[in-house]
């Protein structure tokens, strides 16, 4: 099934939005974010710490200890994830799954550390993605401002090589501009790559969903079209579904089917 | 007040399964020695891991005799890796005993789909079960409609000896792999219910009330 992932990007215990990864605009408290979008039935959540590269942490371990209380579906947390010890600890407090970036370019042998000592599903490659003048996309780190030289095709290549077990595929070109994702992109990283895709980046209504699936991803990241309810869960998954898209079923979520 | 009793051996989180289990409203007591299985009203048996060093530590715990003993007639739930573990044998990296409560043997999923294309393993996702050769009336999974999903992840699968103990299947590629079992008062899941929303809480709260 086709997974629905609200993604909160956090900054100092707000949850924010910005347009491209910057310019963030303080939003609200994720967790009251995160359960509201639990109760419509989200497939998973996906916690991004905006700031952690900038400590070198991540931040978000109380944050993850409220939520895991009261939201029982999975939860990938990302953000300032340096190593094997770091993960464990984010794992520790109820994430199901860690992303990485930064540790990642740095070291890809951490990628191969992490998947043996969790497993490959525990392993989410972050990547942020802009596209060139020449048609390639070149892969960043610290939210699209610094430059890492990697071609983003070769490098969620060796990084599922190496064990990643899914890639937050984030185009900054789109994020945050409401014009859907880039298609393109999607596209070719998930036709080279076995390992399920998710795409984040210019969800600016449900439809955008339906073509980013089409065009290959597994999963879709939304953030802005709901942290703004411009829609909400039930209904992007009632848009997908009715083009024929699996997805979990309506009548699961509500009240555990049974009204 | 409800008291469910949860088997920590040290593998893998026990954090979110407690978790879950106290939303629905019960107490949860963490077992880390043989006296605590004994005493137990329902047993909880999570896993996460490798089937191998799961039992070794079990093992260097002393408590697989306690376990075995308890599920005689204490209602007996296990989760992913703990569901395997109550089969026979495990096949991951070798051939390892497991605790023997239902006939069968722990594979590794197929890698191919029955028409020959490759598929993904670790399988990782939502996925809807049914029931394959035994009702669910009265069962574990009781009060869960047919339209359902179910959060899973894993790269190994319970090949059950017994249909009858194949409480529910799921669909990897035109293959029906086991989701749930269950004996009278011995069950198991593949899937994770405290990771599955509202419909693994639900599974939750019927295993309570068995």
């Amino acid at each position: 099934m086709i997974r629905l992932i609200p993604r909160l990007d956090i900054k100092s215990s707000h949850l924010i939005k910005g347009v491209k990864l910057e310019g963030l605009r303080k939003i609200g408290a994720p967790s009251e974010y995160a359960r509201k979008y639990y109760q419509q039935g989200a497939d998973e959540l996906l916690y991004m710490d905006a700031v952690a590269s900038l400590y070198g942490r991540n931040s978000l371990t109380d944050l993850i200890k409220e939520t895991v209380k009261s939201v029982f579906i999975p939860i990938t947390v990302g953000g300032g994830i340096r190593s094997v010890d770091d993960a464990r600890a984010i794992l520790r407090c109820g994430a199901d799954k860690v992303a990485i970036n930064t540790a990642a370019v740095q070291r890809p042998e951490l990628i191969g550390e992490m998947a043996h000592t969790f497993g490959e599903q525990c392993v989410v490659l972050s990547i942020e993605a802009i596209r060139q003048a020449d048609g390639r996309w070149l892969a960043f780190t610290d939210n699209g401002r610094e430059h890492t030289g990697l071609d983003v095709v070769e490098w969620v290549k060796e990084a599922v090589n190496r064990g990643a077990g899914e890639i937050l595929l984030t185009s900054v070109d789109q994020e945050g501009g409401r014009k859907g994702y880039d298609l393109e992109l999607v596209q070719v990283v998930s036709s080279v790559v076995s390992v399920p895709v998710i795409a984040s980046g210019g969800m600016g209504q449900a439809k955008d969903g339906i073509a980013a699936v089409k065009s290959g991803a597994s999963a879709v990241a939304m953030a802005d079209i709901l942290h703004y309810e411009r829609d909400t869960v039930p209904g992007i998954r009632q848009v997908l579904a009715e083009e024929g898209i699996p997805v979990r079923p309506q009548a699961s979520i509500q009240q555990g089917g049974t009204e | 007040m409800k008291r469910v009793t949860l088997i920590d051996y040290g593998a893998g989180n026990l954090l979110n399964v407690q978790r879950a289990f106290e939303h629905v409203g019960v107490r949860v007591e963490i077992a880390t020695e043989a006296k605590q299985i004994e005493q137990a009203e329902h047993l909880v048996f999570p896993g996460v891991g490798a089937f191998p060093e799961a039992m070794r530590r079990l093992q260097q715990k002393n408590l697989i005799g306690a376990i075995q003993q308890a599920a005689v007639d204490t209602p007996f739930l296990g989760i992913c890796l703990g569901m395997q573990m109550m089969l026979d044998q495990g096949e991951e990296f070798e051939s390892t005993p497991g605790l023997g409560l239902i006939a069968g043997q722990v594979k590794a999923l197929p890698t191919r789909t029955l028409d020959g294309k490759p598929m993904k393993v670790p399988h990782m996702g939502w996925e809807l079960i049914r029931s394959n050769h035994q009702a669910w009336s009265s069962s574990l999974l009781n009060d869960i409609p047919p339209q359902n999903a179910f959060y899973f992840v894993h790269s190994y699968y319970a090949d059950v000896q017994n249909v009858t103990d194949q409480l529910a299947v799921f669909d990897f590629g035109g293959h029906s792999i086991t989701a749930a079992i269950q004996r009278e008062h011995l069950m198991g899941c593949q899937f994770h219910p405290e990771k599955s929303g509202l419909m693994g809480l639900k599974v939750i709260e019927r295993f309570l009330d068995i």
